[in-house]
């Protein structure tokens, strides 16, 4: 059965009404991970946060990393490679679980707790090698931004604070793109006993397919975290100077919990989605 | 078979400590995240102090003292946290890379909290602190050459002028100049023999300056002899060496120091900005005294054309204009200083004495109308310049001239206002005894005996060594004989033999005091 854009809102709001601790709880990993790193970021005075988040920052932004503020002043991009390394290795394993908890209601296979363990551990690798790949050209796109988004924006802005956030606004956009691709890999593998290379290929082919009433889900989801993060990332140095630099890193901490948030209800909604368009066909 | 299992449990619980005791030293001070942290946490604490310093300067008003204070301490809370971990370094003991970069971060932040103390005027805490990181910080550094200079400016600042130069002196010795980076930068143990002959001169010490021009010479002669120098190096050494031998009056070692820098500036063409500075000096040299001086005006002015960003333009423009001033051409001079003031009004020493100068022409030409306004700008434009400290004796000069009482005493008045101002702002500062001078000069011609008397008093109190203290203990006493006041005469006297038992007037002061106490 073809999706509509109906079908996307009610699965969208039944996300939104269904909204449970136990059904997030394997996305809560993420977050727990992404806060213990901005705590430590916070603390980065004491050895703990220094061994931690400060060999991290050195590692991404280098030795300069671990002055003050310059740490609390990088965190917006240091916060980036931390966030996508625990989205993709967590995430390939978090993912697979919300989608089931949500697919359990209306598939017997997966309401029984072994043969569900075992359609989610098999729905790894394919989860994985998506999110990779998302990841991999959402990199590519960051690299070429500069080059292909500033040119054509410049012919209607000119510089200053409005073409940065034009140019953020450009690549998070094509970065969600990117993302709403794949957001059904998980869910194909999890709701379909089939092999790894099969469930990544269903799951694009259904992301394409899906795409235009998916993404303006995952923007409308994400909108909160992105307002914050568009903060950040191009108020940083404001932030930084004119109010504490800490405030970055609890600016940041907001990011992540409501980008959690966002992501449960993504993926919530296209399990949703995938099992209304699976049962109309 | 029971055996296995607790063995393997053992060997489990072993595994799993040395798995939390690795975990452990990863965490706690394993590496450099131990120093690291505590690098950071001392620059944590200077962003708290500088944003505690840029609310107080938000407030709109001069920050006092103990705004100053509070922001200081601050800093030294800071700087504080890594107290334990300096004091285990401890001198002379083989220091890592983070080690140093430590008493780096320390010694940013005790120059800071100098600054601050000195600009809040207890130049005591900037020393005790800035003569402690020395003893810390060893080598030649940054660190070290900027609390050398800090511990100079407090002992200043606290009229300790002899200490005060001993401490810049030492520098000389125990760092090595370095030749110039890719800016040209001149290395800062270069000026030291020029600050402290200045120094000297503006606490009135003709031969304190003299001296420290012989100590300068020998300096410059004894790296110059040190030999395969940097070209850029040497022609600065040579500028330096030249400049000396010309206060010296050492014309020919000039010339010829300056003919060998420019051998050098000529043969490299790296050394093209050393130029205007050696074309200049030769002027200055070589044409100064001439009697027809069109042709030393000609090239000073040539000098000031060409390279009108030097830092000698303004000079070269000024020493046109005095030039055109000795040979009569009064308009072109006047025209000339005017000149200086208006283009290079930042280089405040200079534009303020063409300033005056231009205002004395004026006034000689008849033009005190427009000679006047010029004198009373002097004082609050250039508040700290020596035009500006005469400025109000030139005015008291002119009024005495033309027989107008009212305004000679209106002048003289307003050169008090003037001179306690500028006392005001730096009560210690080396110039401070020439503008009391002047503040005992103006109160003798104002008949104003206790303006007098506190003014010598405080000569006294604040540079005992000073000979402009010795001159003002003389006016003193000539002023309290003069109005039967023959126990203050007396007094200044004994204070005079006192502090100066060997100066050339000792023996006329001993014949004055056995004559007034015999009497």
């Amino acid at each position: 059965m073809p999706v509509s854009f109906q079908m996307a809102r009610e699965s969208a709001l039944g996300a939104i009404r269904s909204f449970s601790l136990q059904g997030y709880a394997p996305l809560s990993v993420i977050l727990f991970v992404q806060i213990v790193y901005l705590v430590l970021g916070l603390n980065l005075g004491s050895v703990a946060g220094m061994a931690t988040a400060g060999m991290i920052a050195r590692w991404i932004a280098g030795p300069d990393a671990l002055n003050y503020p310059a740490f609390l002043q990088v965190l917006p991009l240091t916060f980036s490679y931390v966030e996508s390394v625990t989205f993709i290795l967590l995430g390939a394993w978090a993912l697979p679980r919300v989608a089931a908890t949500i697919l359990a209601g209306s598939d017997p296979a997966l309401a029984n707790r072994d043969r569900r363990a075992a359609r989610v551990g098999r729905a790894f690798l394919p989860t994985l090698a998506s999110l990779l790949i998302a990841f991999a050209i959402a990199y590519g796109w960051q690299r070429i931004v500069p080059f292909v988004a500033r040119p054509v924006l410049g012919l209607f802005i000119h510089g200053g604070l409005e073409m940065m956030t034009a140019t953020w606004a450009v690549s998070v956009l094509v970065g969600y793109a990117i993302t709403t691709l794949f957001v059904y890999v998980p869910v194909v593998a999890v709701a379909n006993d089939i092999a790894p290379m099969a469930a990544l290929s269903r799951g694009i082919r259904d992301g394409l397919s899906k795409f235009w009433v998916t993404y303006p889900m995952a923007v409308l989801f994400s909108l909160p975290a992105l307002l914050l993060q568009m903060t950040v990332q191009t108020s940083g140095t404001f932030l930084a100077t004119r109010t504490r630099p800490e405030n970055i890193a609890y600016v940041l901490l907001g990011y992540a919990v409501l980008g959690s948030v966002g992501t449960y209800l993504l993926w919530s909604m296209a399990a949703r989605l995938q099992r209304a368009s699976e049962v109309g066909r | 078979m029971r055996v296995a299992p607790m063995e393997s449990g053992r060997l489990g619980r072993a595994n799993g400590t040395l798995v939390a005791l690795v975990a452990l030293l990863a965490i706690t001070g394993c590496g450099d995240a131990a120093r690291e942290a505590e690098i950071y946490r001392v620059q944590r604490g200077y962003w708290l102090a500088y944003r505690a310093g840029q609310e107080v300067n938000m407030r709109g008003i001069k920050p006092d003292s103990t705004a100053i204070l509070a922001v200081r301490e601050k800093f030294i809370a800071a700087v504080d946290q890594a107290a334990p971990t300096i004091r285990a370094m401890g001198p002379g003991r083989k220091r890592t890379a983070l080690d140093a970069r430590l008493l780096g971060v320390i010694g940013y932040g005790e120059i800071q909290a100098g600054r601050l103390a000195l600009d809040a005027g207890r130049p005591d805490l900037a020393l005790e602190r800035c003569r402690a990181l020395v003893g810390h910080a060893e080598g030649d550094t940054a660190v070290t050459r900027q609390a050398d200079i800090m511990i100079y400016g407090a002992l200043r600042r606290m009229g300790r002028y002899d200490e005060a130069a001993d401490a810049l002196r030492s520098m000389l010795v125990r760092y090595v100049p370095r030749p110039p980076d890719s800016t040209g930068t001149e290395d800062f143990l270069l000026s030291i023999p020029t600050i402290l002959t200045s120094m000297r001169k503006d606490l009135g010490d003709d031969e304190g300056a003299k001296r420290e021009l012989e100590r300068g010479r020998e300096y410059f002669e004894g790296l110059l002899a040190q030999g395969n120098l940097d070209p850029r190096f040497e022609t600065q050494i040579r500028l330096h060496l030249t400049h000396t031998y010309l206060e010296l009056g050492r014309k020919s070692d000039a010339l010829a120091c300056l003919d060998a820098a420019e051998a050098t500036v000529m043969a490299n063409a790296d050394l093209a900005s050393s130029i205007p500075e050696i074309r200049y000096t030769k002027v200055r040299l070589t044409g100064l005294d001439d009697k027809d001086p069109s042709a030393s005006v000609a090239t000073l002015e040539r000098i000031a054309f060409d390279f009108p960003q030097s830092p000698v333009a303004s000079l070269a423009l000024f020493d046109a204009a005095v030039l055109l001033e000795k040979s009569g051409q009064f308009d072109r001079a006047r025209a000339g200083y005017e000149a200086v003031s208006a283009r290079y009004p930042r280089e405040s020493e200079t534009a303020a004495t063409a300033l005056l100068r231009q205002a004395m022409l004026e006034d000689r030409a008849g033009g005190w109308d427009r000679a006047k306004p010029i004198l009373e700008s002097i004082p609050t434009k250039y508040p700290y310049s020596s035009a500006g400290a005469q400025a109000p004796i030139t005015m008291a000069e002119h009024y005495q001239r033309s027989g107008d009482p009212a305004g000679f005493r209106t002048s003289l008045r307003r050169g008090v206002e003037i001179y306690q101002r500028m006392i005001a702002a730096d009560s210690l500062a080396p110039s401070t005894p020439r503008l009391r001078w002047n503040l005992v000069r103006v109160y003798a011609n104002l008949d104003d005996t206790k303006g007098l008397f506190r003014t010598v008093d405080a000569m006294v109190a604040t540079s005992p060594t000073s000979p402009l203290t010795a001159r003002a203990l003389l006016v003193g006493a000539n002023f309290a004989e003069s109005k039967k006041m023959r126990s203050e005469a007396v007094v200044y006297l004994n204070r005079y033999l006192e502090a100066f038992p060997d100066a050339p007037a000792a023996a006329s002061v001993r014949a004055k005091l056995r004559e007034l106490t015999k009497a």
